[in-house]
């Protein structure tokens, strides 16, 4: 859809590193205070740190991810909404 | 702090700073909630999955509703569940998708790529005529 949310890396880049850090911290918070817990036999079994699954990682990746190119295919289909930020 | 009241701090957290720091504005603006929908919509859909399956599970202590069962689904409606998740997976997920959105056109306003502009859709006949 030409949403060219890849072409610009850099500025993705920069998105995903304070977001998933900040959502990793909460996620860490939120295991160690046995807010939620995990179904062993369903996720990698591999940890990254603070006792946060390499699985919520890359949803923490992948989220952010998805949200932009959805704004950035609505910015491209409806221009009339999408211009000057 | 529960999920609950954990999520609610992250929403207005995130809120305050499209508003007032980043001054993105985005909860003020048309092409955020359209996107927003979109992206709620299929939130709705994985996350029943992550929840549905009992991939991941909530202790009652720490949400409105109450524990994921040991054993098969938690309710999908009702008990303080949207579609098998606790509904402050909504707090949580809308906090993610605006920080998001919001350091990304942050970054468009002090000019990082931003010259590169999403094409027009390829798809014509869902592009709304110019006006």
């Amino acid at each position: 859809m030409r949403a060219r949310v890849y072409r610009r890396w850099l500025r993705l880049v920069l998105v995903l590193v304070p977001v998933v850090a900040a959502f990793t911290l909460w996620d860490s918070y939120a295991i160690q205070a046995g807010h939620w817990y995990f179904d062993l036999d369903q996720i990698t079994g591999i940890y990254v740190a603070l006792d946060v699954p390499l699985d919520e990682i890359l949803f923490f990746i992948v989220i952010p991810i998805c949200s932009i190119l959805t704004f950035e295919a609505v910015r491209s289909i409806r221009p009339d909404l999408g211009r000057d930020l | 702090m529960t999920y609950t009241a954990l999520g609610l701090s992250a929403v207005l957290t995130v809120v305050l700073l499209d508003l007032l720091v980043f001054k993105t504005k985005l909860v003020k603006r048309k092409i955020f909630w359209y996107s927003y929908s979109i992206i709620l919509f299929f939130q709705f859909v994985s996350n029943g999955m992550f929840t549905g399956l009992g991939i991941v599970k909530y202790n009652d202590f720490a949400i409105i509703g109450v524990a994921s069962p040991e054993v098969g689904p938690p309710a999908f409606l009702g008990d303080g569940r949207l579609f098998f998740a606790p509904v402050e997976d909504v707090l949580f997920g809308f906090a993610l998708v605006l920080l998001s959105l919001s350091l990304w056109s942050l970054y468009e306003k002090l000019g990082i790529q931003k010259n590169v502009k999403a094409g027009p859709a390829r798809v014509s006949w869902f592009s709304k005529k110019s006006d």
